[in-house]
């Protein structure tokens, strides 16, 4: 009997490939989609409401050493090799893969973000509100050029110590600095039956992975979504091997997978989408070296970095601090630096997201001086009136950031394992240093004092975001200098699609997550338009 | 009817704590209970050290530096205050002793019920409809 041929293969079921494969199934493709972890179950697998203290045994015979079971205790270890400044990569391979474990802040890039790229803000925005609907995301319409407002459920509103920070933002405008401090927004619902999941309740350990499934994850949404057609094959704990090429070479046939039992198996389909994730993704072309006529796989890498600097409010002292729980530590944000007025120090800008508050289980100061009562009294003094502020800096792109293949360490599988290569420019450390003194002053204006601050950005005290990676695969119009098209269309292989963030081709300061699933779903939509014209 | 033999050995038994060491001796137990109550009043009702022997029996932090602490203080006794000022700038293994054992011990009570409901005064973990933020003005 002859091997059926799939419509299209969507190698990853994280936030791009989720979305691809309910966009493909609804248009009618028949549609596999490989993942290589399992199906994990919130609230067995993960469950951040559990007693630190009564779980903890349990927990450490079965091998973990935090106390709270966090879906990232599933993310893979020893699967990338870090080159220079302490790069790191979050990978987690589950069903949903790292929708599980994102904080679920949902912004979309503006108008002149989207200046950078080969397409325009109004190309995406009709996919954004698409993607706000589905996803339920929670926010205030601010009224802000670049950071545009979308279709959002009821807002959170801000803690004490984040509302004094708004005081110093105002205070900052007021200086003409270019300014905003506004509420996170996430794709958490707020509000009964606005989508089919369970409402947020604020139990706040949104990032340790939902344990009642309110966060939008690609696991709750739009996978179940995508299966309900009938036209969705689930290819569990099966990894990606190889490409499987024509025989002239100049298109894709399939895929080899490896299954949980060992056994290898070829996958057929008419067009392959790849939603890996930026190192994954880039990993696996380089290892065919495929699609790379460019010679820019892997090149024009970013991601955010940042580091933290913490203000106290006296003002706030005696306040009613015995639930701040809220949906997670970051509830707010100091934005819109830069976005007219450009630095003189350093290229791009930054945002700073901003927490507060009491949370027991992850303490946000841990030490203070002393012993005994004094020691217990200061430390709850300061936890309650403290805010933390968290720079989110876009990473300049350049030569000193790129991923390419490990010459030596391969995977269970034999495919060779992504080396990330991170040197900070002097740009990204001129911007830190702006972050440094635009908090302390945010902090001082707003009336409070400076708790903690690194006082100087160095190449070792900076911390890369694991998760936001971008890049590595960029779109634009020129053959020569870019990977794939303005649909995510190699330029090279007519039927190979890009479904993750490898794509972008320039990175601002925001959140990567709603973008992605934009692009990815806009992709597919083209994919099914071309497949339905006889075009691949 | 018991006799007196069986009642003592039964109330023996009712009389013995529910945990058993599994990292450090019974004695080095007892110790490290005196030494952590100094550090943080209210941590033995917590049991804050058992929570920190369970880890170290799994390698979540090292026994070695608990034991050759908590000889260290038997020796010297040294007040509390000195070791506190000593904390930043430590010199003696007793002096890093106490930088241990104090950040293992506050991390260790803020996840006990004790600690975050006496300590912290903490009433989360709950269903909420809605999140109030903050409701009283500052500034």
């Amino acid at each position: 009997m002859a091997q059926e041929v799939l419509d299209a293969l969507v190698v990853g079921s994280g936030p791009g490939g989720g979305i691809a494969a309910y966009s493909l199934c609804q248009q009618g493709l028949k549609v596999g989609l490989i993942e290589a972890g399992k199906r994990l179950v919130p609230g067995r697998d993960y469950n951040g409401h559990g007693s630190p203290h009564k779980d903890w045994e349990k927990r450490l015979a079965a091998g973990f050493k935090t106390p709270v079971a966090k879906v990232t205790d599933y993310q893979e270890k020893d699967h990338f090799t870090g080159v220079g400044d302490n790069p790191r990569h979050g990978l987690l391979k589950a069903l949903g893969g790292r929708s599980l474990c994102w904080a679920g802040h949902t912004l979309r890039f503006g108008p002149g973000d989207f200046a950078h790229w080969p397409i325009a803000y109004e190309e995406v925005a009709p996919y954004y509100a698409r993607a706000e609907r589905l996803m339920g995301v929670s926010g205030f319409r601010d009224g802000l050029w670049n950071l545009p407002d979308g279709e959002f459920l009821p807002g959170v509103p801000l803690r004490c110590s984040e509302k004094m920070l708004g005081q110093g933002a105002a205070r900052l405008r007021g200086k003409h600095r270019e300014a905003a401090f506004v509420s996170i927004r996430k794709a958490i619902p707020t509000k009964s039956g606005a989508v089919p999941r369970a409402t947020c309740h604020f139990c706040g350990h949104c990032m340790a992975g939902c344990e009642v499934d309110s966060k939008y994850t690609s696991a709750n949404t739009p996978i179940p979504m995508a299966l309900r057609t009938g036209r969705l094959s689930l290819f569990l704990q099966s990894t990606v091997t190889r490409i499987v090429m024509t025989k002239d070479g100049h298109r894709v046939q399939g895929v080899e997978i490896v299954k949980a039992d060992g056994g290898r198996e070829e996958l057929r389909c008419r067009a392959l989408v790849l939603a890996c994730s930026t190192v994954e993704t880039a990993r696996l072309l380089l290892a065919q070296n495929l699609a790379n006529s460019s010679g820019q796989i892997g090149r024009n890498l970013s991601s955010h970095f940042g580091l933290t600097v913490v203000g106290l409010f006296p003002q706030v002292r005696g306040r009613d601090a015995s639930n701040d729980d809220g949906w997670d530590y970051y509830h707010s944000m100091l934005t819109g630096l830069y976005w007219k007025d450009k630095p003189k120090k350093f290229e791009g800008t930054y945002q700073v997201q901003c927490g507060a508050g009491v949370h027991p289980k992850k303490l946000a100061i841990k030490w203070a001086p002393g012993f005994g009562e004094s020691l217990k009294a200061q430390l709850k003094d300061w936890n309650t009136t403290h805010a933390g502020m968290n720079m989110q800096g876009m990473l300049l792109i350049s030569k000193n950031k790129y991923v390419d293949l490990d010459p030596v360490k391969k995977d269970a599988h034999g495919v060779p394992l992504p080396r990330i290569h991170l040197h900070y420019d002097d740009s990204d450390l001129a911007m830190a240093d702006d972050v440094i003194e635009t908090c302390e002053e945010t902090i001082r204006l707003a009336g409070g004092t400076v708790h903690f601050s690194p006082g100087k950005a160095t190449r070792e005290n900076l911390v890369i975001d694991s998760n936001h990676w971008v890049g590595t695969a960029r779109m634009g119009t020129d053959k020569r200098s870019s990977v794939v098209d303005t649909e995510c269309r190699s330029h090279d292989i007519p039927n190979l699609f890009l479904g993750d963030a490898s794509v972008f081709p320039a990175y601002p300061e925001k959140n990567p997550t709603l973008t992605n699933i934009a692009l990815s779903w806009r992709m597919a939509e083209k994919l099914a338009s071309r497949a339905r014209r006889g075009d691949l | 009817m018991l006799d007196r033999r069986e009642f003592v050995s039964l109330s023996a038994l009712f009389a013995a704590p529910d945990y058993a060491p599994r990292a450090l001796s019974a004695a080095e137990f007892a110790a490290a209970e005196e030494f952590v109550e100094l550090i943080l009043p209210g941590s033995k009702a917590a049991r804050v050290v058992r929570y920190i022997d369970l880890g170290l029996a799994h390698g979540v932090g090292d026994t070695e530096t608990w034991q050759r602490g908590l000889a260290a203080w038997a020796k010297q006794k040294t007040p509390m205050e000195q070791l506190a000022a000593n904390e930043l700038t430590p010199s003696t293994e007793l002096d890093r002793f106490f930088g241990v054992a104090k950040r293992a011990a506050i991390d260790a009570y803020a996840l006990s019920d004790e600690g975050q409901k006496e300590w912290l005064g903490y009433r989360g973990g709950v269903h909420l409809e809605s999140f109030p933020g903050c409701t009283e003005e500052h500034g």
